[in-house]
């Protein structure tokens, strides 16, 4: 074969190769436009962060990103919904009512709610998604392993959550709750239809919810939802299509909302604000105080055995800088305890908090305590950056741990391997909590049968003050009850700062109706609407 | 026949490479601390459930096993579940590698076109002023991250301009041609990614092609100077630009994460990345095992082309 022939040859089977490939192109790329050309549907684009890969799922039972909050959220109701104060408010439940002791909580269900398969919503739902967040495998359902709220609903009976008739049901429990409609209302209570099952919810999801997954999969770009026709609200869902793009680069989303590809973004990164502010067709939307940032240290582990030692770690640090410096001034400082300042039942010091720092008392503290310049403290400090400024005030904790004479060590771990492989799994580390009301804002690492001891914070005499608090009727008298415990944590515990940062979103000016929720787990997109 | 053999031959030594490779994924994602029932499960998933879910997805087996297992289905033809979501891996995979080959396509046709010629214009105007400008450029190319250039690029032709798209929505294009216009930030951001490197190494040989002594000849026979660069200089020239080709092939399938991030396209280099964190064994797995099947193919290319580039290796030994 001559050189030339061969060339010829390898150039046809090349485009030959080619052709096969631009003919395999993806079947959407080549699907007929739709031609029904009546009303324009509003498809409203929406961009999201946190995609969790092959981990997306559209069961609530369990949602270990960002990305699943979003989509449940989207395709279900709750028995009641919660404002951003934790209010709570009606949903699927139209009213509620307990008994005197608060042993006994009737809830009186919406009547007419479909699910998005058609069949109407009654009680054995309710009691199936509760038993089913509890022990799925003794609900029926033995696809899945169990639920992450199983642990938070522990104060409920799994026999006493009973249908009364079709639209009543009840809880009965052995000791009162008196703030059940709030601690149910957690992030996995979904309602679902009774005998759902994981391996089935998981792919389709079937709620009661204002949109409606079309052939779900758990990586897509974008993720479309339709509009559920028969929604109980009258009047909602406003839009006709809202698409999910998972965008991860924050400077992607800023472009992607400066030019106009996008009408929402759910998270534009502080950094970002600045060149956002000034452009007249993008709207910037805050949300109060939502998630927090705090360093723990384990209480009964040295040095931080010693509440000096922990007082030391509080007062080395400007608390003001931090939000100013870390988050730009997009946060709220805390008050070293798991509740937010600026919530009406939070406890406040009667006179107002130190900022800090406090280099002088640190060194005294520690002189007592028996470290000195012959004698210095050696600390390591384990951090990633899973919010932004975890990493930025780490380093200024360093910075005030060297004025005073300690050797503080920042050990930074990828982001992804981090709740995994270190968090509780090391004495001294950073953490963050979502937002939540107080009992299990302040039962959740703390109390003694806490599944995830942060500070290894175990005083029966805490967890008796909680669990009174969770009994008293009276709201005044409970929350004075909270509020000892909250001054407990921030004179002896092992959490460090609490601040709270806000959450920004932004929106093209065209676009309405999105309001960033404190509570990351929360996404509401039933008014979202933009004039085109 | 030289090529069958070496066909042959390379076949035999790719399937090889691709049983120890498998073998090298499989043992590193065991080893790797942390796991999939907690990556799965959340954050506040307690010890029952995790061992809940390795039993139920059979991961308390020994790793020998499930191997074993696994490539029992490889050999005929399934790749297994994943272990997070349960879909079949080659659902999974397959419409991101479609995303990814087109794009890897668009790409490829790019930097071809764009190689040559402005590495042969350096050669030839060889430090002139054309060579010294591109010179400068491929430099600041390449010492450009790939995401800085797209984030520029997109900054540029997306914001400002609004000429392409800033998010490729590939899924959503409605005719070929708007797909193509939705790729073409990445596709040129990977082209040039890949030509700097190409450029200046066609621009080295080619200079060292056209100082030989046949190349004189020619040029003193009264060929003309176009000629004699198309017809005798580049084809040999051609010759160590093309490993690099074929480096540059393996890294559009696989190491385009960066730019797919960047344009929020979903193609095969974030599920890769994305399956490792969630340590999802078969999906990792199905990846790995494409784009290693890709390099060798691309090797594989280089050397036949390089045979039919260079007469000389043309007649079996």
């Amino acid at each position: 074969m001559s050189r030339k022939r061969l060339l010829f040859v390898t150039l046809v089977a090349l485009l030959g190769l080619v052709s096969t490939i631009v003919g395999a192109r993806p079947l959407s790329v080549i699907a007929p436009v739709t031609e029904v050309k009546a009303a324009e549907p509003l498809i409203i684009k929406f961009a999201y962060t946190d995609p969790g890969g092959e981990n997306n799922s559209m069961d609530p039972l369990n949602q270990p990103s960002g990305e699943n909050h979003v989509m449940v959220n989207m395709s279900y109701n709750r028995l009641m919904d919660l404002t951003s104060n934790f209010e709570v408010v009606p949903e699927l439940a139209e009213r509620w009512e307990a008994n005197e002791d608060a042993t006994e909580w009737t809830f009186y269900l919406r009547k007419g709610v479909k699910f998005h398969d058609g069949h109407e919503l009654t009680s054995k739902d309710v009691v199936y998604t509760f038993q089913r967040v509890l022990d799925p495998k003794r609900a029926g359902d033995d696809t899945v392993a169990g639920s992450e709220g199983a642990s938070q609903l522990a104060f409920l009976n799994y026999d006493g959550i009973i249908a009364v008739d079709d639209y009543t049901v009840k809880f009965k429990m052995d000791a009162p709750a008196a703030e059940l409609p709030l601690m149910i209302s957690i992030k996995n209570t979904w309602i679902v239809p009774a005998g759902a099952k994981g391996a089935d919810l998981r792919t389709s999801g079937n709620g009661t919810g204002p949109f409606i997954p079309v052939d779900f999969k758990p990586v897509d770009s974008p993720h479309r939802f339709v509009k559920f026709q028969d929604y109980w609200e009258e009047g909602l869902p406003l839009a006709d299509e809202i698409h999910l793009y998972p965008l991860v680069e924050a400077a992607t989303r800023a472009q992607a909302i400066k030019s106009g590809e996008m009408d929402f973004v759910q998270i534009i990164d502080f950094a970002n604000i600045a060149e956002l502010e000034n452009d007249p067709n993008v709207t910037l939307l805050r949300s109060g105080p939502s998630t927090s940032m705090l360093g723990i240290m384990w209480v009964d582990t040295p040095p931080f055995d010693d509440n000096r030692i922990r007082q030391v770690f509080k007062m080395i640090y400007s608390k003001r800088e931090v939000v100013d410096t870390c988050w730009l001034g997009y946060g709220v400082i805390g008050d070293d305890n798991p509740i937010n300042p600026q919530m009406p039942y939070a406890w406040r010091p009667e006179e107002e908090v130190p900022i800090g720092p406090d280099y002088e008392t640190a060194k005294k503290l520690l002189a007592e305590a028996g470290y000195g310049p012959d004698n210095p403290l050696k600390v390591e400090f384990y951090v990633s950056e899973q919010f932004p400024g975890f990493t930025c005030f780490a380093q200024l904790l360093q910075q005030g741990a060297k004025e005073v004479g300690i050797d503080f060590q920042i050990i930074t771990s990828p982001v992804q391997e981090y709740w995994d492989n270190v968090w509780l799994k090391v004495p001294f580390m950073m953490s963050a909590h979502v937002q939540r009301p107080p009992f299990s804002g302040l039962s959740i690492s703390h109390a003694c049968n806490s599944l995830y001891p942060e500070t290894h914070w175990c005083k029966p005499e805490y967890d008796e003050l909680l669990l009174k608090a969770s009994r008293t009727l009276d709201p005044d008298e409970r929350i004075a009850t909270y509020r000892k415990a909250m001054r407990w944590l921030t004179e002896e515990g092992g959490d460090i700062f609490e601040g709270k940062f806000f959450t920004v979103a932004a929106a093209r000016s065209n676009c309405t109706g999105y309001v960033p929720d404190v509570q990351i787990s929360r996404f509401d997109v039933r008014r979202v609407t933009c004039k085109r | 026949m030289v090529f069958a053999r070496v066909v042959l031959l390379r076949a035999l030594w790719a399937s090889a490479t691709l049983l120890i490779v498998s073998f090298i994924i499989f043992s590193a994602i065991e080893i790797l601390p942390g796991d999939i029932a907690a990556r799965v499960l959340g954050r506040y998933a307690t010890e029952e459930m995790k061992a809940e879910f390795r039993r139920m997805r059979g991961l308390d087996r020994p790793m020998y096993v499930r191997y074993g297992e696994w490539l029992y289905g490889v050999v005929q033809g399934d790749f297994g579940d994943s272990l997070v979501s349960e879909f079949n891996v080659g659902e999974v995979i397959l419409p991101k590698l479609k995303n990814t080959f087109l794009l890897a396509l668009y790409a490829f046709i790019l930097y071809i076109p764009f190689s040559i010629i402005l590495g042969s214009l350096s050669a030839v105007f060889r430090e002139g002023a054309v060579d010294t400008f591109l010179s400068t450029l491929t430099l600041i190319g390449l010492s450009i991250p790939e995401f800085v250039m797209g984030t520029l690029f997109a900054f540029i032709f997306g914001v400002v301009l609004g000429a392409f798209p800033v998010v490729v929505a590939i899924n959503m294009a409605q005719s070929f041609g708007e797909a193509v216009r939705m790729m073409t930030l990445p596709a040129v951001t990977l082209a040039i990614a890949m030509a700097v490197y190409a450029i200046r190494m066609l621009r080295d040989n080619l200079i060292e092609v056209l100082d030989s002594d046949y190349v004189r000849m020619a040029i003193l026979k009264g060929v003309p100077l176009p000629r004699v660069v198309l017809r005798h200089a580049l084809p040999n020239a051609l010759v160590p630009a093309l490993n690099v080709t074929a480096l540059n092939l393996a890294y559009l399938i696989g190491g385009v994460v960066v730019v797919e991030k960047v344009f929020a396209f979903p193609g095969i280099g974030t599920l890769l990345i994305d399956s490792v964190f969630l340590r999802d064994a078969p999906v990792v797995e199905g990846c790995a095992l494409i784009i290693s099947a890709v390099y060798i193919l691309a090797n594989l290319f280089a050397d036949v082309m390089t045979v039919v580039l260079n007469p000389r290796l043309r007649t079996a030994r």
